[in-house]
Parts: structure tokens; C-alpha cells; sequence
């Protein structure tokens, strides 16, 4: 049965994720996989804009670029 | 029918020409839609030719019928303006059951939802789709908080994209490393067309079929099409 236009775009538009589609293909929802590159690049906006470092910190609940050791 | 409302992050996100354009855009891939302002601004008709003195509109309850300040531009597409009646009472009613009416046999109804910032008041629309727009810039990311990422948020639609800019893809690379947080994979570009087609009374689509604003709304309302249609829809 298709799902409702509201469910459907509450499923379908958390984000663009093409690991995330192939784990859910796969059934493999346990998979580990870690994208460096992707981590990296955002580790150096976060480095770059002082600003943008303290925005992820707040919405993610981590210390900011400045307060970690 | 589906009923559908873009909602701007910030004032002056580009709702009131997104919405034209993605009516135009819809209206072009063979659906009938009807617009409705909701902002006492009173705009959103000035895409389509409307005179700019011109008032009526579902805001003035003069005892009219609402339906009779409705105008079509085609077979496929028909605007119902504000009236620009700045009254919040008036607003949080909204157009009442006479929309319902003017609504049947429209296969999209887009709302014009304005700025959700301070959030006024709303009567509700029962939206099978709501796309915040945020404009990409550095100041309304800020706005951003922790509620924008809980899994009923209404997805983000990125509007005014420059990828020749480093910050403005620096603020993609930021938006993508919340995973929480649901977009809209089709982004709209920065682009001048937008400005030219209001200054022209058009929807951008008509007004410059050929340019980027073009593609990125008929891109937005194939994603609008596939996730009302098909549950199954990619994500993104």
C-alpha cells in the first residue's frame, strides 16, 4: 500500500545519503562505514568559520572547535 | 489534490517567487494548481501579472465571495491573492471554507506561507507537503536550532546556492554533516532571473525558460510529484 504524501515525504527527504540507500538495500543496517573524506572536509569548514564551528557544536550537543583540548 | 506550502526560514527567502515558480513549473508538467498568498504582503499575484493597485483578495471580508478574487492564468494555473488586509486576526483564520470550494478539481494547492519568523499565527492548511526555505546564507543558518533536526521538521529547501562561492559550499558541506537534518536534494541556484522575472509580472519559468532558476524548479516540482505519488520515493 502507498504511504500517505505526508509520511511519504517524511520517509523519504532525511537526506541525501547514498550509503545509507545501499544499506537499505542491502539489509545491512548494522554496517559500520565511515566516510574520511567526507569527515575531513567537514572538520576543516568547522576550523575555517569560527562561527559555523560553534553552530554544529550547539545543534550537536559537542564542544566547539575552541573548547576541545 | 495535494496541499502544499513553502514557508521561508528568515523574511525575504524567496517564498513568494518560488512558489510562483514552482506553480508555473507544476502547471507545465500537466498539473492543474492553484496559488494562495497568505501574505499580507500581497505578491505573490504580482508574478503573474496582476495590477500592483489591485486589492482584492480572500484577506478583504467584504462580503464577497472569496472565489470571485481568484484569477486564472490558464486552464492549469489560478492565483487567489492576499488583498493585503493586514489584520492578524483575518490571517490566522485564513480564506475559511470557501477555499474548500475553490480548491476542488485542482490537483496542487501551493500556500505562500511567508516567513516563519516571529512564527504568526496560522489557521491550519493540513499540508501534505511544507518546505522551509532557507536562503543560503550565513545568517539565516544561524537560525537553525535543535528542533530543526527532530524527525517531524519539515524538510529545507536551499535557496540562492552559489557553488562558485568557498562559504556557500562550505554551508553545504555543514548542512550535509547533520544527519539529522532533512533537505531537499534539488537546490535552488543563485540567479539574477528571479529578480527580472518579478520586475516583469512573471513566473521565472515563463520569463526565462532557458535559465538555471528554470531547471532547479522544474527539478524541485519532479521531486514534489514523485514524493506525493510514490512512497518509495529516493531520498533526498
Amino acid at each position: 500500500m502507498s504511504q500517505t504524501p505526508k509520511s511519504a515525504i517524511e520517509a523519504a527527504v532525511h537526506r541525501t545519503d547514498d550509503i545509507a540507500r545501499l544499506k537499505q538495500h542491502l539489509h545491512a543496517s548494522g554496517m559500520v562505514y565511515h566516510d574520511f573524506a567526507r569527515e575531513q572536509r567537514q572538520t576543516s569548514v568547522v576550523h575555517r568559520w569560527p562561527l559555523l564551528g560553534e553552530l554544529a557544536a550547539r545543534l550537536t550537543d559537542t564542544p566547539s572547535v575552541k573548547e576541545q583540548p | 489534490m495535494i496541499r502544499a506550502g513553502l514557508r521561508g526560514m528568515r523574511g525575504g527567502a524567496g517564498c513568494t517567487s518560488l512558489t510562483a515558480g514552482l506553480a508555473y513549473s507544476l502547471s507545465l508538467l500537466g498539473k492543474s494548481v492553484l496559488c494562495v498568498d497568505m501574505c499580507a504582503s500581497n505578491q505573490l499575484r504580482l508574478h503573474f501579472n496582476h495590477p500592483l493597485q489591485a486589492v482584492e483578495g480572500w484577506s478583504r471580508r467584504d462580503g464577497t465571495d472569496v472565489r470571485s478574487a481568484c484569477f486564472e492564468l490558464s486552464s492549469k494555473l489560478a492565483v487567489l491573492p492576499h488583498g493585503g488586509h493586514r489584520d492578524a486576526d483575518i490571517t490566522a483564520q485564513g480564506p475559511g471554507p470557501e477555499l474548500e470550494a475553490l480548491t476542488a478539481g485542482f490537483d496542487w494547492v501551493l500556500f505562500d506561507l511567508g516567513s516563519s519568523s516571529p512564527a504568526p499565527a496560522r489557521p491550519d492548511l493540513s499540508l501534505d507537503i511544507e518546505l522551509r526555505v532557507l536562503p543560503l546564507d550565513v545568517a539565516a543558518v544561524m537560525r537553525l536550532d535543535r528542533a530543526d533536526l527532530q524527525a517531524d521538521a519539515p524538510p529545507l529547501l536551499i535557496n540562492r546556492y552559489n557553488p562558485t562561492r568557498p562559504l556557500q559550499r562550505d554551508l553545504v558541506t555543514l548542512l550535509d554533516s547533520f544527519s539529522d537534518l532533512a533537505t531537499v536534494s534539488q537546490k535552488v541556484h543563485e540567479d539574477p532571473a528571479f529578480e527580472e522575472a518579478l520586475a516583469s509580472k512573471m513566473p521565472v519559468g515563463y520569463y526565462a525558460s532557458q535559465s538555471m532558476a528554470c531547471q532547479d524548479l522544474t527539478g524541485l516540482a519532479t521531486w514534489c510529484l514523485s514524493h506525493a505519488a510514490h512512497g518509495s520515493a529516493p531520498r533526498g
